[in-house]
Formats: C-alpha cells, structure tokens, sequence
C-alpha cells in the first residue's frame, strides 16, 4: 500500500520563517519539526496566528516574498528551502497539493470547472486537452460529483459549497501527489456538508497511499481524520501525539486550556466554560521565551528565558496493540506514531494534576 | 494592539512612499509658483519688449522671451495660477454636485439609482472636450465658462464612483448595525458612508484635478479658455506654433509645465491610492 | 404555546420572500422563499437558540426580528407592538429596547470611528430608554455620553482607556466585546445575536460566551441566538428553534431537541455535530 521509501515522505528541520513587515523582522514560525511518512495523517491544530497555515505555506514554498525561510524542508530527501521558483513548479500539483479554506476565491470564476481541473494535467502530464477533459470527468466521478458529466462546464458559481470543495479536491489529487495539505478544507461549510467531505478526503488519501497533513482549529475534526496531531502556539509545535494519546491526556497548559474551553452537547445550560486567562500575543510579536508564559499557571522564571526545548514523554507504548484503520490486521506501526512530545518543563505537574 | 499612528507619523510614512513623495513636491512647487507669482514674479506679465523679443535663456530672462518679449518665466509663473484655480473650481464642482448624487443613489436604490446613473451615463456620452467647446461657442469663450464646462463633465465621474464605493460600504454590516441603533439612512451616509469612500475620492480628486488642467490648456490652446491678457500655458502653445521654426524653445516651456503638473498629480494620487487604501483593508 | 404576561417577542406566521434578477428584460422574476411561515415566542429572560445550515433562512429571521427588513407576510409582536406597523420615529425610539450583535468583528465596526462613537451609536440616537424615562437625546451631554460609553465597555471587561482607540487596534475577540457594549448600552430587553462567536478561535469563544451568560443573569436580557453550533446553542438556550430551507422543522426546550430529537434533519445535523465537535 505505502511505497517504502529511504527517506521520510516529508521532512521538516528547525523550520524558522521570519516576515518583513513596517514594524521590523518579526519571527512567524519559531522552529518547527516533524516527519511524516508516506501514507501517513497528521493533523495540525492551532488559533489564529500560531503560525500553522504558514507553515503549510512554506512547505508549499507559497511565502510571500517579504517571508525569510531558513532550516530544512526536504520531500521524499529533496530539499525543498532552496529551490528555484521554476523547480517548485514542477513539484507543486504534481508531487504536493494543497486544498484551501474558501473554495469560491481558490477556483477562477471566470473558468469552467473541467478547464481547471484539466490545467495540472496538462502542465504537469502533457495531457492534451481531449484527454484533459476526459481524466478531468474521472476526477469528479471519484470525488463523487454529483452529475459530473452535466456539471464539468460549469462556472464555480453554479456550484455549492461543499461541491466546489469536491472539485479543489479532485484538482488538488490530479496527479496523484505524494502529499496532500488540507488547511481548513471543510471551515466554510455547513456542518452536514463538512462530516462527507472530510470522509471523502479519507478515502482518497487512503486508497492513493498519500501523506496528509490536515490543517485545522477544530479538535473534534482530528479525533476522526488523523492518526497523529501537532498543537501550536506561538509559531512553534507545543505539543505532539497520536490522537487516541493527545484525547487521552494534554500535558502542555496550553492544550489542556485549548480542550477545557470547548462547549460539548453534554454541557448543563448557563456551564461557565474554563477560559485560558489573557489573551494571544500581538500577531507574530512573541516574547523571547515560551509564547504562553504570561497565560500559564504553571510558569517559571526559565520559561521566560528561552523557547523551552521539546521532552519526549517517556510512555508505555503499546506499539503492537495499534489496529489498522479497516480494522484488519494488527500492524506493527512505527514507534514515532505513538510518541508524545511535549514543549514544557512542567508536564510531569499537568500530569499529576489531569 | 498596535496602537494607532499619528497624524504626522502617517506623514512621515506617506514621505516613504516613492510616487507620492515625488508627486508631491511637484505639487507643492506648483502651488508655490502660483502663490509666488500673487506678489512678484521676474517681470510683469503685461510687459512686452519687443527689441528683446524671441530671446533665448539668458540671465535676464530664465527662459527667454516670446514673440512679443514678454518674459517666458513670468509667464509660467502667473499661468500656474489659472491651472490651479481651473483644477480646484473644476473638480471643486465634480464633488460637490457628483458627491451627494452619488451617494443618494447609494442611499435610495430603486428608482432614484437609475435615474440618476443614466443621467450620469447621458452626460458621459458626450464627448467632454467637444461639449466644452460647444458651451464656450454658446456662451462666448472666457476662464468662467471653460471652468463651468470642465466642472460640469467632473459631475458624473465623481457620482459613478461614488456610488460604487457607497454599495460597498452599505453592504458592510456597520450600516446595519446603524440601522438597528436607530440612526435614519441619511445620518448612516453622512456619519459612516461618507467617511469611508472619502480615500477614494480623494484620490479620483487628483486624477480629475490633473485631467481639468489639460482640458483647460486644450481649450486655450483653441482660444477658447482664459482670454489674453490673462496668461494661460495653453494659449503659450498656441502662440508658439507660429514660431516653431524660430524659436522652438517656445513650446517647450508651457509644455513641460503642463506634462510636469500633470506628472506631479498622478504621481501624487497614485501614491495616495497605496496609502490610504490598504490601512483600512488590511488590519486583520 | 402558553402565553403569558412576559412574553417578550410573538413572531406570527413569519415569511419573507427575496425577488431574483430577472433572466431577461421581459421575463418574469423569479423569486426565493427565504422564510416560510414561521411562528413562536420568546419569554423576557428566556433565551431562544435559532439553528440550521447557510439557506436555512436564520439570519434573515434575525434581521427581520431586528426590523431591519420588512417580511412580505407576517407580524413581530415586541412587548405586544407590531413593529412594522410603527410609525418611523416611533420605531426608532423602540429601538432602544432590542439590539443586535453581528457574526463579522471586522465588518460590524466602522473602521474610521473611535470606539467611543460606536459605542454611543444607539445613545446618541435614541429618545427614550426602556424603562420609560424619556431621555432627550439633546439632554445627554457629551460627558454623559462618554461615562455610559465607558460604563459599558468595563462591563464587558474592556478599558475605559479604550474608547480613544479605533477598531483596528483591538483583536477579534475585543471587537466583538466591543460590539456586546454596544448592544448593551441602553439596556435592551432582546440582544439577538447572529453567530456572535462563530469567527472567534475556541478560546476566545469561551471567554465571549462566559461574558453573554453573566451579562444575562445581571441584567436580565433575553437572547435570539442563532447559530450553527448546537454545542453553543445547548449551553446558551432554553429553547430551540430547527430551521431548514425557510422551515420551521422542529421547536423545543434545548433538552428535547438535543436529546430527543423528533425530525430527520434535527437528528441529522445533532449526528453531523457530535462527529465533529467533540
């Protein structure tokens, strides 16, 4: 099912971005490290300016120009920080796709839906247009488009919501990259909506053998949809776990806060809800330690110092007891899955006190 | 949250910006020639000396003399004075008739929209230039009337964007939110909508303000505008064409006052386009 | 419906039709049916949730509750005044007992006024507040107008130091407690709040839902709460209206339509939430 390859699908090293902006060189992104395997979901939770879209961003190499980059980005070993613009053409859409928020502004309104559809076929298979067209129905039948064939002349605007988002997908999945990036993909549409598309997403990335990297500010999206979740704040990873782990137990305050200010179903009416105290900092202008230090209430004067280095938890790792997806076989899954990380010197307390 | 920049932190930031602070001192150099040339200019403008006439550039004379040896210098001086006051009056009439149509087309929808955007289009399809012409023929040639003729054409430039620029804001939910206060629809246009499209019509203001100047100079270079002895670059045109062989330094002056004033106006609204439209759009 | 002496809103038989451009000059118009047929009410000091998807026809509910629109057929009975009956001014001046909160932090704000003039909006255009004193807008000094401005932006745990500040300098959690002190300022009876959180990160959510509830226990208010999270929805409401395509699908206490759910589409969208917020 995944190819096995030497290399981790994607691999991301001490990724730093910096932006230039009228207020000076502010640092977006403050370190970032993952890796991901072929055929592998990561979900990436995070609010507003944690700097998670940026980071699908960089990866895409899709900075604005005013974004320094520095630190490792590297696709299946190919280092991806330093390559020339017309380089990263050719990966983009052929070997990575990225599926975004708002499909009316992602699609050309002035373009039929086949037509863009056909363009990363042609650009990146020499398809000729006849045959463009035809892969292009495939496509939307596979997206499960309904009256794809009736529909492939149509304009963005004849489509809805959660159509429009089948026909991102199927651009998106084309060429049948080794990565898809989904950020936000479901955040513009209703609810009913939202639950078949995200399955949709799934089963594709699934039967193609795909790496995942789902974007979103929506705990409840993650427990179903990936196999592992990152937590940011303040333009670095703060937490990370396999999701059955991270719904289990948070040992960063912040994410411990993040899961107790969700209101769920069970709630009596008038629950206050827990609040994290304070507020986010000013966009991109992190103090010189820990990001949440003045929000904590676990904090110490050495958070303040310095960004405090991510802990591996030292945990029971059941590696065996894991079960596949389709609920087959029991699948020996690779020791990073289960891992649990933790940016904080004071887990040990958030554990004691959970 | 960041907090909001001064008024001369704004104008020092304005100053940044290339295009606006090139416009800008051309502009402030033409304003300064016209109030200059209220008190003194080189020599009187009313002055011919025709030993000295069609002189080159000399010490005396900046840039020589005309036809009639009048000094060229003294000429573009009090000349800026007729441009300035043509582009203020001009676009002085464009948005105060075109303003308030604009934004009771906004206001009104419906019927009065129409209305007033087809009388807009109406005036649009005559051509401005010719219509001027055929109104200083009615009225007989003179400053006030090319400057009535040049304003009245400025009307439904500044109502077409007005009313674009209104549906935008009315479409914003800070109307509503007005509505829901109690506020009537004409207090929600003067108090929220007005101050919202003013960046765009300032910047159209430049635009129009650089278009009258060479209405105005066309319509002098036809005889139609300001009327001697009142100096005007456009009439200096057309009097240096009968000279073009002798002294072809003539033509060059005016024009250049003209394409330079112009440039100037551009140059200026170009740069306001930039600074006045992003700061509201991208504070998220 | 029981009714009784407190009834605070009696919407009756509620549509609202929206005329489509017309497909050519002489065809007919066609027309959409945003709202369609809907009745209920809302007892003062009561909370009323108002869910559905985009077409549902919620917010058009909202705006016409607001009679901000007027509804092609139907009646909105506030403390058993039609509005839309009401003449201009004295609709203007009942104003001042109902208010709205908007979805959008960045859209509700006028970007060119200091907070202390949004905030004031209502005061400075109203006749009479709601407890009947008729208070001449003229008698409202500019201090007046500033210490009620500044009252209200610490209820909402704001800064008094705020009011000289323009909205681009606050978060999107702080405008939008900038626009609850805007609602709140001439004490209304009925706050109706369309998707007030919705474009708030979950923390700040939790921090602007926790001000909605004290906000209501001291003062008293009642809210039309629409939105499309039934999690919110469940904690902020007593009672709960389903609307689906301009329908009124299903009504009921929070408790009967969240754990009892009687219509398909309710059952539906209850199995769509849980799968997602959780």
């Amino acid at each position: 099912m995944s190819t096995h390859h030497a290399s981790p699908l994607l691999s991301v090293r001490n990724l730093r971005v910096a932006l230039q902006t009228s207020h000076g060189q502010l640092e977006a992104l403050r370190g970032v490290d993952f890796e991901m395997q072929s055929g592998e979901t990561l979900g990436l939770i995070g609010e507003s300016g944690c700097g998670k879209s940026l980071t699908a961003l960089a990866i895409m190499g899709l900075l604005p120009d005013h974004a320094s980059v520095s630190g490792s980005i590297a696709l299946h070993g190919t280092e991806l920080t330093q390559m020339s613009e017309d380089t990263l053409c050719t990966l983009r859409g052929a070997r990575m796709a990225m599926i975004f928020q708002e499909p009316m502004t992602a699609l050309n309104p002035l373009h039929p839906i086949w037509k863009q559809i056909a363009e990363p076929l042609q650009l990146h298979q020499g398809m000729d247009l006849v045959s463009a067209k035809a892969r292009a129905l495939e496509l939307l039948d596979r997206v499960q488009l309904p009256r794809a064939r009736e529909r492939l002349d149509n304009y963005p605007h004849q489509l809805s919501g959660g159509q429009r988002q089948r026909v991102m997908i199927s651009m998106a999945l084309a060429c049948q990259p080794d990565i898809l990036i989904a950020d936000e993909p479901t955040t513009a549409l209703d609810v009913t909506v939202q639950k078949e598309v995200l399955a949709l997403i799934h089963q594709l990335v699934a039967e193609d053998g795909m790496g995942l990297l789902l974007i979103s500010h929506n705990l409840g999206l993650m427990r179903d949809q990936v196999e592992r979740v990152m937590v940011m704040y303040g333009g670095a990873v703060v937490e990370s776990a396999s999701t059955k782990d991270l719904f289990e137990r948070r040992l960063h305050p912040y994410t411990q806060g993040l899961f107790a200010a969700r209101p769920q179903l069970g709630l009596k009416r008038g629950t206050r809800l827990q609040t994290i105290a304070g507020n986010v900092p000013e966009l991109f202008n992190w103090p010189k330690g820990c990001a949440f230090a003045d929000r904590c209430a676990y904090v110490k004067d050495s958070c303040k110092q310095g960004l405090p280095p991510i802990e591996l938890v030292p945990q029971i790792v059941h590696v065996n007891e894991s079960k596949d997806k389709d609920g087959g076989e029991e699948t020996d899954k690779p020791r990073h899955l289960a891992e649990h990380w933790v940016r904080c010197p004071e887990w040990q307390k958030l554990e004691a006190a959970a | 949250m960041s907090s909001a920049p001064s008024f001369s932190g704004r104008v020092q930031q304005a100053f940044k910006h290339r295009s606006f602070a090139a416009g800008a001192v051309i502009v402030t150099l033409l304003v300064f020639s016209a109030a200059l040339s209220l008190f003194w200019t080189p020599y009187p403008v009313a002055d011919i000396d025709i030993p000295n006439k069609l002189a080159t550039a000399s010490a005396q004379h900046w840039f020589g003399t005309d036809s009639l040896g009048r000094d060229i210098a003294s000429l573009l001086l009090v000349g800026s004075q007729n441009s300035l006051l043509v582009g203020f009056i001009a676009v002085g009439i464009g948005l105060g008739f075109g303003v308030p149509l604009g934004l009771l087309a906004s206001a009104q929808r419906g019927w009065v929209e129409e209305v007033v955007m087809r009388v807009a289009d109406f005036t649009f399809a005559f051509p401005a230039l010719l219509s001027a012409i055929l109104l200083t023929a009615i009225y007989g040639p003179g400053l006030v009337v090319s400057i009535t003729a040049i304003g009245i054409f400025n009307i439904p430039v500044f109502a077409r964007i007005t009313r674009g620029a209104a549906n935008a804001i009315w479409s914003r939910d800070f109307t509503l939110a007005a509505k829901a206060a109690g506020k009537t629809k004409w207090a929600i246009t003067w108090e929220h909508v007005l101050p919202n499209v003013a960046s765009v019509l300032i910047v159209q203001a430049t635009v129009q303000f650089a278009i009258a100047i060479l209405a105005e100079a066309a319509l002098s270079y036809l005889g139609l505008g300001t009327q001697p002895p009142n100096p005007s670059w456009g009439r200096m045109l057309n009097e240096a064409q009968s000279q073009m062989f002798q002294a072809p330094m003539l033509a060059v002056y005016p024009g250049m006052a003209i394409a330079l004033a112009v440039l100037g106006l551009n140059l200026m609204g170009d740069g306001l386009r930039d600074l006045l439209d992003p700061r509201l759009s991208r504070t998220r | 419906m029981i009714s009784s002496p407190d009834i605070l809103l009696d919407v009756q038989h509620l549509s609202q039709q929206y005329a489509l451009p017309k497909a050519s000059l002489f065809a007919k118009a066609g027309h959409i049916q945003a709202l369609n047929d809907v009745s209920f009410q809302l007892a003062a000091g009561k909370s009323m949730g108002v869910v559905g998807e985009s077409g549902s026809g919620k917010s058009t509910l909202a705006r016409l509750v607001m009679a901000l629109e007027k509804p092609t057929q139907g009646k909105v009975m506030f403390k058993g005044q039609d509005l839309n009956a009401l003449p201009q001014d004295a609709l203007r001046r009942a104003r001042s007992d109902f208010q709205m909160v908007f979805q959008d932090p960045y859209g509700s704000l006028d970007p060119r006024q200091k907070v202390l003039r949004i905030v004031s909006e209502p005061l400075s255009s109203t006749l009479n507040n709601p407890s009947g004193q008729a208070l001449n807008a003229q008698a409202l000094s500019p201090q007046d107008l500033k210490d009620r401005a500044a009252q209200a932006l610490t209820e909402v745990g704001l800064r008094a130091s705020d009011l000289d500040k323009y909205p681009h300098e606050f978060s999107g959690g702080q405008r939008q407690r900038i626009a609850i002190a805007r609602a709140l300022i001439t004490r209304p009876s009925l706050i109706v709040a369309d998707e007030p959180v919705s474009a708030l990160d979950v923390s700040v959510q939790a921090q602007v839902l926790n001000l909605m509830m004290d906000l209501q226990e001291r003062y008293g208010l009642s809210y039309l709460f629409v939105s499309h999270d039934l999690a919110v929805v469940n904690l902020m409401c007593d009672d709960v209206l389903v609307l689906q395509h301009g329908q009124l699908v299903e009504a009921g206490s929070a408790d009967d339509i969240f754990l009892r759910p009687q219509h398909p589409y309710t059952q539906e969208l209850l199995s769509a939430n849980t799968g997602l917020s959780h």
